[in-house]
């Protein structure tokens, strides 16, 4: 029997120009739940249960280790690096989307600056702190941005667009360091 | 342009596609054939003023909104989930 080895959207892209380090981030385990009919307590109950973390609200993310929840849309979110548990899956629906998605990781002093040339949302702290997400356009390609607990982004794009959004932050990477390096 | 998406806060007209009038909060009972399903498929006000659409959060979150808007200044005067002012 063939065994298949998985190749990730990426192919382990890590890249640094100037502050800013752009890398893949891995995760194996990505699930959308919605709370559908049930309403939303006992889906959420059922995540604090397993994973500590409770269903997010709107624009919310929760970190704890490699374990994240990150609100997604009107009553959906996203459980990742964790496989919902049987409890989670009565509660609410779920849909494996591993395969679906690319996810990279944007770190670094100016990693705001480059994000800045690409989406159109407001970047500054009070709107998007550490432990907030928005779903927002990359470019024009259609992404979740969370900012995590460290600081850092967490940039996911449909796994089709991962070469092209890869290209385009490096780009701006380029771009964010060229003009820190130019005299005043 | 900025529409105030109830979920994700201020955002770009870019991000959202409209749908036209919010007719469809409004469907008419029943599957008989009647004047009030006529306007529902074929009659719009368009009005040069005050007008309530549907829109839709494509760019970002995919929720739809009832936003009202002047269609003579671009006005936006209010925007909120169709899901809650369907219910």
């Amino acid at each position: 029997m063939v065994k298949l080895v998985p190749q990730s959207p990426l192919g382990d892209l890590d890249v640094t120009v100037g502050t800013v380090r752009l890398r893949e981030e891995q995760i194996d385990s990505i699930w959308s739940l919605s709370a559908g009919t049930g309403g939303g307590s006992a889906l959420s109950a059922a995540l604090v249960d397993q994973t500590g973390l409770p269903f997010p609200d709107p624009g919310e993310l929760y970190e704890d280790g490699d374990v994240s929840t990150c609100w997604t849309g009107p009553q959906q979110a996203f459980l990742l690096g964790a496989a919902p548990s049987g409890a989670v899956l009565a509660a609410g629906v779920a849909t494996p989307q591993t395969d679906a998605w690319a996810v990279m990781r944007l770190s670094g002093a100016d990693s705001a600056d480059v994000l800045a040339r690409l989406v159109a949302v407001d970047l500054r702290p009070q709107r998007l702190g550490p432990g907030h997400v928005a779903r927002c356009q990359l470019g024009h390609m259609a992404c979740i941005l969370g900012h995590l607990e460290d600081g850092s982004w967490r940039i996911m794009v449909f796994r089709s667009m991962a070469k092209h959004a890869a290209e385009e932050i490096r780009h701006a990477m380029d771009g964010v360091a060229a003009r820190a390096a130019r005299p005043n | 342009m900025l529409i105030n998406c109830p979920f994700c806060g201020p955002r770009d007209l870019r991000e959202f596609s409209i749908r036209g009038a919010d007719v469809a909060l409004d469907r008419p009972e029943g599957t008989e054939w009647s004047e009030a399903w006529q306007d529902y498929l074929h009659l719009r006000e368009n009005p040069a003023g005050v007008s309530q659409e549907l829109w839709q959060h494509t760019g970002g979150c995919g929720a739809w909104l009832v936003v009202t808007r002047d269609t003579r200044t671009h006005e936006i005067i209010s925007v909120r989930s169709a899901r809650e002012a369907a219910t």
